[in-house]
């Protein structure tokens, strides 16, 4: 995957879809917060790759922010009001209108993704050669 | 150029897929060293097919890219 971006064949974009209630909701919505202060991906990356459970609390999340250098007063304003809750709201009715039913699910260009790394790998070269011969054409 | 970086993308795809099937009975310290030395190499090898990879907050890599990449997902 990181050769398909690297190469500038594609982008990633990451989307919540909450099917694990409050602490799911948190999570994202630390991240989301973490990210006004440009550190999604270092959240993300203890959320999802590290799988560091402690993050999942508000202690947590509070205690990741502190590592990470970012201003904890501000990060705790906008977890506790919530602040990006219509945006995830938005995402999640977004997702369902579109027909995610669970995770992880993978578009494509908007469609639908492969089950395997080893499809979605296929699916985005014949994407990108449908592109390149699109605008060929 | 951009024919040239899907080959080079698809090019870097199979040998680290060639690469992983090779290290299947190693330990995860070699695949590791094994799969930066390739990464290396196909740096090495291909200067220009790289690109800046723009890490944007949920997004990684350029806005103009042909294809799109969307991934649901919850963290838990």
């Amino acid at each position: 995957m990181e050769e398909l971006i690297s190469t500038g064949i594609a982008r990633y974009e990451y989307r919540h879809f909450i099917i694990f209630g409050a602490a799911s909701q948190f999570a994202a919505m630390a991240t989301e917060c973490a990210g006004d202060q440009g550190a999604w991906w270092e959240f993300h990356d203890a959320y999802l790759l590290k799988a560091q459970a402690r993050s999942f609390t508000r202690a947590g999340a509070l205690e990741l922010a502190r590592d990470e250098g970012l201003n904890v007063g501000r990060f705790t304003q906008c977890i506790d009001n919530e602040e990006h809750r219509d945006r995830l709201l938005q995402m999640q009715q977004q997702a369902i209108a579109d027909g995610i039913q669970g995770t992880p699910t993978f578009r494509i260009n908007g469609q639908p993704g492969a089950r395997s790394l080893g499809g979605i790998i296929e699916q985005v070269l014949a994407a990108a050669e449908a592109a390149e011969n699109q605008e060929g054409s | 150029m951009k024919r040239t970086r899907l080959w080079f993308g698809a090019l870097g795809l199979v040998v680290s897929a060639a690469l992983l099937a090779a290290c299947g009975g190693g330990d995860g310290s070699e695949q590791s060293a094994a799969e930066a030395q390739q990464s290396e190499q196909i740096e090495q090898a291909q200067p220009e097919a790289r690109v800046q990879v723009i890490r944007d907050r949920a997004s990684l890599g350029r806005a103009d890219a042909p294809v799109v990449i969307q991934e649901y997902s919850d963290f838990l």
